[in-house]
């Protein structure tokens, strides 16, 4: 026991490294999730229910937003799917940098650690996922925890950076192209390079938030020449790019999956490549002052940034056709990851589609800051991303474990959750159109709209039930589960299926390096 | 290039003309919308909510058939989805291109033209100062009176001139489709038409702290010999009183 | 409140009799002790508030205009008397001096300055000299208007709405005021109250881009640049450097030198090794 306790401590196999990333963001996702869960509670009345204080709602909703995007989705996505899958797919034994990748996971365990501590530390931080100042400086909350988060994870997130970047352009097995590699190994490259580029603003950013709250300076103190704004800006230059690079890695994973159970080419490659990933890569800097809409500044950049914000319907628009186009004259068989891929292709339409509204300037400054905002990023983070997630987890599970997660439990949770989050979501959009501000402990100011709360509690009770029962099946069918017949159940023609075991070994490959024709791509089903 | 690639592109360019055309005309039209901004936004919505929704139904149906449509009969099929020469590919990614930016195009001209509605303050309003704090609004009329709720004439544009004490606060008025952030250090400007007599509520959307929820107050329109009524006797009081009781500074 | 600010506040006590240059008379001994903070313009209450464009002035000529006929353009407005021993042309002769230095923006072209006197005793012909004293360089004089008010009952009402603080010393027979001149935007709001003796030609500058605010020329994209790196300091009455600009900027850098660094020593790795 203590052995294997060293092996896993001191892995540098980058298996074992992403199968670490899963089992902190899975942690992270259930107590995140359960603050979810407390908030619908207390949200199910008008007045104080569930919490002795609305201090303990805003810990919660802390909580709850930060550990959902920096402990679940981005270490899930980039860490879990990135590590396990990546070296694999490209024909690779192992990452570029071994030992920094298992630094770099045990740095994200410390930044989940540290996000963790905030229920039993006294003054716990309030500050939102987004931690704006003044507020993060003048509150007693402890805004060094969700400093210090940031900064491992972030750290944490470079170093993965520079090492698959280093690994994707270098390690491909001989024979590989660049035209020939799986979508999710490009969406996530394009998902790195953004990490790499903004991640340091963010850092520098709640480092000089830090300095204003606990060493006295005024970087962001408008009485003494600070700029009370230029936080929110640097926090967005990062904060929205960071939404592809969730957004990225789980089209990735829809792609692979819809390709492989689908037996099907994926539809214009190249466009989806270098129009997709690449336009949202170029443009994804230049919309963040959609975040800023009512926050004062100057109408040029608003307007501006409406333009730039609109246009990434151009990539997402080319990732969608090919997505769509995926499907077409394939030939699908449906398996618990391919239903998740499939509820994503509805997911997306209504959280991309919702976005729309807020691009536009002018009615953000109705919407924004509202429950319509909060049902649209939770349909494009929350349930498109949080589901890709799921279909990647049952699709490579047997690549993972040697068994299927595949099973009646794992079909009625699907529909539990699909079912779930909509009754949560859809009143949102409505009562969030017609005021319903966000962040709200309470909404004294609009008792019409507690049965519409009432139903997303109820939604939100069932998608948790069904979230837990199917965390638990995962870890049942780790060790119990029907065994994988062979190395490659879903009969699929990407390298982790065909020239892998299941699981998969160290050393990954058991036969000789993989060798790629010219004519070779993961998606050559019908030659 | 070769040959295909400049007609692809020309396609490209050629597409993207009628979405140009069709914005061009509403980014110059002055008065697109009536000189209520609020009314403005309604009718932009509902245009909006028309584009989403054809998108939307256009694309679920397509997935839905498709997914019906092409399960495998047996386990070793494969599928047969197009292989497309250059020009082919290229003409897939530039249509769909255009036709989104055509759209964007659209909708930024539609959106600008109502934006600037929002942000040309007519000659006549009524200027209020607005101070926001922890958590608390306080609306100040000029000659001493400030008051904890505003009270606006119906049928006056109404501007609000506004900053904070301590945190980044928004005032948001749903019933009026207007809000902004109020912060310390800057001063941020909204303005509305009251249209009728009543009441709205006014409450804060940038979280402030504890009481943020509770940060909510009442718009009260009422027809102008009311309100200037109004105003007079609450400016005799404030004269009586030369500092107002709820100034804290 | 620092010194700096303190020093454009007292303008009026004559204190710098010495050196301010437009000092031609004996200065009277000021003998009454005011706290110089009661002059201060509380900005929270008074930035951003529109001034009313049809006030009426009187120009140098005699012509009548509005205060709209003059925006539309940035416009720095100077309240100042014009019967005083001097001491009180300091705001007008700094700013002017400040203006010659200010060389991205020029009067006229850029922004207009209103010099209005808020002594309802100046008449054209105290302005007449008060104008010949100041001698404005010929091309700042086409964009700088010195200008007594139509309607003499419009002052108090005018000076209020700014936050403009002012009063008569029978006693030292002079006016107490503070030294402040407020930059207004296009449409007549203030976007920014500067004090003189403390503002530089550079604030000057960047407070008048910060007034254009919205319309954003090619011409002038380098200026909006340069007004990036830099936020007003209230307590110091003045733009100082934006710190985490640099900061992110530089931070921008790190991530992706960081990369190349690695690519670098990846690939020496493993040319050593090729070569073993």
């Amino acid at each position: 026991m203590g052995a294997l306790l060293k092996e896993w401590v001191f892995t540098t196999d980058h298996k074992r490294v992403g199968i670490l990333y899963l089992i902190g963001s899975i942690a992270a996702f259930l107590v995140a999730g359960l603050m979810a869960m407390l908030m619908r509670l207390e949200q199910s009345t008008v007045g104080l229910n569930i919490a002795t204080s609305p201090d303990d709602y805003n810990v919660w909703l802390y909580f709850h937003g930060a550990a959902m995007i920096l402990g679940f989705l981005i270490p899930g996505l980039t860490g879990f799917f990135a590590n396990f899958l990546i070296p694999l797919q490209i024909g690779a034994r192992d990452v570029a940098f071994p030992r920094l990748n298992s630094f770099s996971v045990w740095l994200f365990w410390a930044g989940i650690v540290v996000a963790l501590l905030t229920f039993v530390i006294p003054d716990k931080p309030d500050v939102m996922w987004t931690g704006y100042p003044p507020y993060s400086v003048k509150t007693l909350g402890n805004t060094a925890f969700y400093v210090f988060t940031v900064h491992l994870i972030g750290f944490s997130s470079i170093l993965a950076s520079i090492n698959f970047i280093v690994t994707i352009i270098y390690m491909r097995a001989p024979g590989m192209g660049w035209n020939q590699m799986n979508m999710f190994v490009w969406c996530t490259f394009g998902a790195f390079i953004i990490q790499l580029v903004f991640v340091p603003v963010l850092a520098a950013a709640v480092t000089m938030l830090l300095f204003d709250k606990y060493l006295g300076t005024n970087f962001f103190n408008p009485a003494q020449g600070g700029d009370v704004l230029l936080y929110q800006n640097l926090f967005w230059f990062y904060s929205h790019p960071a939404v592809y690079v969730i957004f990225l890695p789980a089209v990735g994973i829809l792609f692979d999956v819809i390709a492989a159970m689908g037996k099907n080419r994926v539809f214009n490659y190249k466009a989806a490549v270098y129009g997709g990933v690449f336009g949202i890569v170029l443009i994804t800097g230049e919309v963040w002052v959609h975040h800023l809409y009512v926050a004062g500044m100057p109408d040029w950049l608003r307007i501006g940034q409406m333009v730039t914000t609109l246009l990434i319907s151009v990539p997402v628009g080319l990732l969608v056709i090919s997505l769509w186009g995926s499907l077409y004259r394939a030939a699908i068989t449906f398996n618990t990851a391919m239903m998740y891929a499939a509820a994503c292709l509805f997911l997306l339409l209504v959280g991309g589609l919702t976005g729309i509204p807020l691009a536009m300037t002018v009615l953000t400054v109705n919407l924004s800051e509202t429950a319509f905002v909060h049902a649209h990023f939770h349909f494009v983070m929350a349930l498109f991303a949080a589901f890709a997630m799921f279909a990647g987890v049952y699709f490579w599970f047997p690549k993972m474990t040697g068994r299927l997660a595949d099973g009646p439990l794992a079909t009625i949770t699907f529909w539990m959750n699909l079912i779930g989050v909509n009754i949560t979501f859809w009143p949102l959009f409505i009562i969030g159109f017609r005021g319903m501000p966000r962040r709200y402990y309470d909404y004294a100011m609009f008792p019409e709209f507690q049965p519409y709360h009432q139903v997303a509690t109820v939604g939100a009770l069932i998608t948790g039930t069904a979230m837990a029962l199917m965390v638990i099946n995962w870890i049942w069918a780790a060790a119990k589960g029907k065994k994988a017949e062979n190395g490659n159940p879903w009969r699929a023609k990407s390298l982790e299926w065909t020239h892998a075991d299941c699981p998969a070994g160290p050393g990954n490959f058991p036969g000789p390096d993989p060798k790629l024709d010219a004519d070779w791509t993961p998606y050559n089903y019908a030659k | 290039m070769t040959k295909t690639l400049k007609n692809a592109l020309l396609g490209f360019v050629l597409a993207g003309l009628p979405g140009l055309a069709w914005a061009a005309p509403a980014a110059t039209k002055k008065n697109d919308y009536a000189i209520d901004p609020a009314v403005g936004w309604d009718h932009l919505w509902n245009e909006l909510l028309i584009d989403i929704m054809v998108i939307g139904v256009v694309f679920g149906i397509a997935a839905i058939y498709m997914l019906i449509k092409y399960r495998a009969t047996s386990p070793d099929q494969v599928g047969s989805g197009p292989k497309f020469s250059n020009a082919q590919a290229w003409a897939w990614a530039l249509i769909p291109a255009a036709i989104f930016m055509a759209d964007d195009f659209f909708l930024s001209a539609k959106g600008w033209t109502l934006w600037n509605v929002y942000r040309r303050v007519p000659d006549n309003a009524l200027e209020v100062k607005l101070m926001a704090r922890q958590w608390q609004w306080e609306f100040d009329y000029g000659q001493g009176v400030v008051t904890n709720e505003l009270t606006v004439p119906v049928g006056r544009p109404v501007v609000l001139r506004m900053t904070a004490e301590d945190v980044i606060h928004s005032f948001f008025m749903p019933g009026y489709r207007v809000k902004e952030d109020v912060m310390p250090g800057r001063v941020t400007y909204i303005w509305f038409l009251p249209n009728k007599p009543g009441k709205v509520v006014a409450l804060c959307t940038e979280f402030c702290g504890t009481a943020h929820a509770d940060m909510f107050t009442d718009v009260i329109a009422v027809p102008e010999a009311e309100f200037n009524a109004w105003l007079a006797s609450k400016a005799k009081k404030a004269d009586a009183s030369p500092v107002p009781a709820n100034r804290n500074s | 409140m620092m010194p700096m600010r303190l020093a454009g506040l007292v303008l009026a006590f004559g204190l710098f009799a010495g050196t301010a240059q437009a000092v031609t008379n004996a200065t009277r001994p000021v003998e009454s002790v005011i706290d110089p903070t009661i002059f201060r313009i509380d900005e929270k209450a008074f930035l951003g508030v529109k001034l009313d464009g049809a006030t009426r002035f009187q120009d140098t000529e005699g012509r009548e205009f509005r205060l709209a006929d003059k925006l539309g353009k940035p416009l720095i407005l100077v309240l100042a008397y014009y019967q005083c021993d001097g001491t009180c042309s300091v705001v007008n002769d700094d700013l002017k001096s400040r203006l010659v230095k200010a060389s991205r923006i020029k009067a006229g072209r850029d922004f207009e300055v209103l010099t209005a006197s808020f002594d309802k005793n100046d008449t054209p012909a105290t302005l007449a000299a008060f104008a010949k004293e100041l001698a404005l360089p010929t091309e700042m004089a086409k964009g700088w208007t010195l200008a007594t008010f139509a309607d003499p009952q419009a002052i108090k009402p005018f000076a209020d709405t700014l936050g403009f603080k002012f009063f008569w010393s029978a006693r030292d027979r002079i006016f107490f005021h503070p030294g402040v001149y407020a930059v207004l935007t296009a449409e007549g709001r203030v976007a920014r109250f500067l004090y003189a003796l403390t503002a530089d030609a550079k604030d000057i500058e960047l407070a008048v881009t910060e007034a254009e605010g919205n319309k954003i020329s090619v011409a002038r994209a380098f200026d909006y640049a340069i007004g990036l790196c830099y936020s007003y300091n209230f307590q110091d009455g003045r733009y100082t450097i934006n710190l985490p600009v640099i900061i992110a900027g530089a931070s921008l850098l790190l991530g992706i030198m960081s990369f190349a660094v690695s690519a670098f020593i990846y690939r020496r790795r493993h040319l050593r090794e090729g070569t073993t």
